[in-house]
């Protein structure tokens, strides 16, 4: 779906019809990418919802500056370090006052394992946010590497270097599976 | 670099989950929300033409009195007349005091059941704008939270062995309301009684064979059936205790702000809890101030855009209009049962008091 003509709307154009057309064909995209940051399903939906409503009412200021996809990434990307930083995530302790309690393993490792389609996804899961960030834009998101730059705001020899060592822990820690089961 | 021929990173092509994530669903959910906007966009442009057509025929109106009638004498000449004659004095006119009201409260409470203490009754009152003023719009049993985007339940399930606090969210997605209570019930049955909701996170009051200990958890593993506790330094900044000293909690509400009691062996701390459990907490008057207005004052809720403030009384809510202080004018009364108590005060602002209006509206009655 061509979405040039975004450049020249203005007022009196049926923006909703606009957005579900961005859903239909950006919606996984966006849910992927909020996923991947957050690595939460729930958190997920809701970083969607966010990103696609934010780009309703920005709809008028889109000028072409980016591709429709790394604009509507963008916005995902900065709507979930938003709520990374209102301190969603949470730690659990347990303490000896509460008279029944379970113990339970990393809740998101286990949910985590159960959901990703390959084991190779399983394992990107683990890398640090910075580098997890940069192959996945690239190796799935099938984006350039200037318009990584652009959503990351970083040079294109920063996101090289990450892409590259993300590629090699992934390479080490396919082999330390290997060696150690 | 090329993905395509690296073997490894052409593994990446395929989506990262065994089920897709951006689902019909939640389509469904964020065309809704658009729908929500457009007419509000709509209703407010259909404002705005009103107010120019008014506008400019209050203009047509005013020209048409001011040439229709003779000038009315300046009141400067009225008060040289006055002056001179000695006459009456000048009448005062005691103006209507005017102000806005723009804010909504979702109060939650808790009170005892037919005086039993391990018996209680939670309910929840939408508070909101109406035609100038306040007034409870929606009232519901249970404690409806919001949080985030969405709207969880918090109430009590009651059985023969006591009461077990339950959790569930309603509105995962607008067409799916999960309205029924969920069923399951722990084998040990124990008195749970909620004390404090704020964000995520809950304080829940256990008792059993005459003991009672308090601990803080959140909404989602309430809904998991293992509300295990969360650590204090996730909702007191600095505690200056290290988790392990502390063997137990409370949380208390005195003139109208949170606080949670940390006890160790040695010594009790009294904390303040960060906007991580508490999004709003602070008061628009001094509490003398406050005592001033209604001297039976426990508690007030200000709201974050200084237009009202709720006073707290031992049998009612008392709800003053704020602007630049408290206005001394009772707008509104809320009656409460004896010993009801606050458990939650979740404050919305903007465009969230419609929503809220809206969704209460569903979710409450």
């Amino acid at each position: 779906m061509n979405f040039d003509y975004l450049k020249f709307i203005d007022s009196d154009t049926d923006k909703k019809q606009i957005l579900d057309d961005l859903m239909m064909a950006y919606g996984n995209d966006v849910w992927n990418y909020a996923f991947l940051i957050c690595r939460n399903a729930d958190l997920a939906d809701d970083i969607t919802q966010d990103t696609f409503l934010k780009a309703y009412k920005s709809l008028l200021t889109f000028r072409g500056q980016s591709s429709v996809k790394t604009w509507l990434l963008a916005i995902a990307r900065n709507t979930a370090f938003d709520y990374r930083k209102s301190s969603f995530f949470r730690r659990v302790t347990l303490v000896d006052y509460v008279t029944q309690h379970k113990t339970h393993p990393s809740a998101e490792t286990e949910a985590m394992e159960t959901i990703v389609s390959s084991e190779l996804w399983g394992q990107v899961m683990k890398l640090p946010v910075k580098l997890r960030e940069s192959l996945i834009l690239y190796a799935h998101h099938q984006l350039k590497m200037k318009e990584i730059a652009q959503l990351l705001g970083l040079s294109e020899g920063t996101v090289k270097s990450r892409i590259f060592k993300a590629r090699n822990k992934l390479l080490q820690m396919a082999e330390e599976r290997e060696h150690f089961g | 670099m090329d993905n395509m021929k690296d073997p490894l990173l052409a593994q990446f092509s395929e989506p990262p989950l065994k089920k897709r994530g951006f689902t019909e669903q939640l389509r469904l959910s964020i065309a809704s929300e658009i729908i929500r906007l457009q007419r509000s966009e709509r209703s407010h442009n259909k404002k705005r033409v009103w107010l120019h057509v008014w506008s400019g025929a209050a203009l047509v109106l005013l020209a048409v009195i001011y040439y229709s009638f003779p000038a009315p004498e300046s009141i400067q000449e009225q008060l040289d007349v006055v002056s001179l004659n000695q006459a009456a004095p000048i009448e005062q006119i005691e103006e209507p005091i005017a102000y806005t009201v723009q804010s909504g409260l979702l109060l939650g409470t808790r009170y005892e059941t037919n005086q039993d203490p391990l018996d209680h009754t939670y309910r929840t009152l939408w508070i909101a704008p109406e035609h100038g003023s306040v007034a409870v719009k929606q009232e519901g049993e249970g404690l409806l939270v919001p949080y985030r985007l969405d709207f969880w339940k918090l109430d009590d399930l009651d059985s023969r062995e006591g009461e077990q606090i339950v959790a569930w969210q309603l509105t995962k997605f607008m067409d799916i309301l999960e309205t029924e209570m969920p069923l399951a019930v722990q084998p040990d049955r124990l008195s749970e009684r909620i004390s404090f909701v704020g964000q995520q996170y809950v304080v829940i009051e256990r008792t059993h064979d005459g003991e009672t200990a308090s601990w803080m958890t959140t909404l989602s593993a309430i809904a998991d059936h293992a509300p295990v506790p969360v650590s204090l330094t996730e909702v007191v900044d600095d505690p200056g205790i290290p988790q392990e000293e502390i063997y137990a909690i409370s949380i208390h509400r005195a003139k109208g702000s949170w606080s949670i009691h940390a006890e160790t062996a040695a010594d009790e701390k009294k904390l303040r809890l960060n906007q991580k459990a508490v999004s709003f907490d602070r008061q628009c008057a001094d509490w003398t101030e406050i005592q001033q207005l209604e001297s039976q004052a426990v508690d007030a809720l200000c709201s974050p855009t200084e237009d009202w403030i709720a006073v707290i009384v031992p049998a009612a809510i008392r709800i003053y209009p704020v602007d630049n202080g408290i206005i001394p004018q009772r707008i509104h009364s809320i009656p409460l049962h004896p010993g009801e108590r606050v458990v939650m005060a979740e404050w919305a602002t903007g465009d969230y008091v419609e929503k809220w209006n809206d969704w209460t509206n569903r979710l409450l009655p």
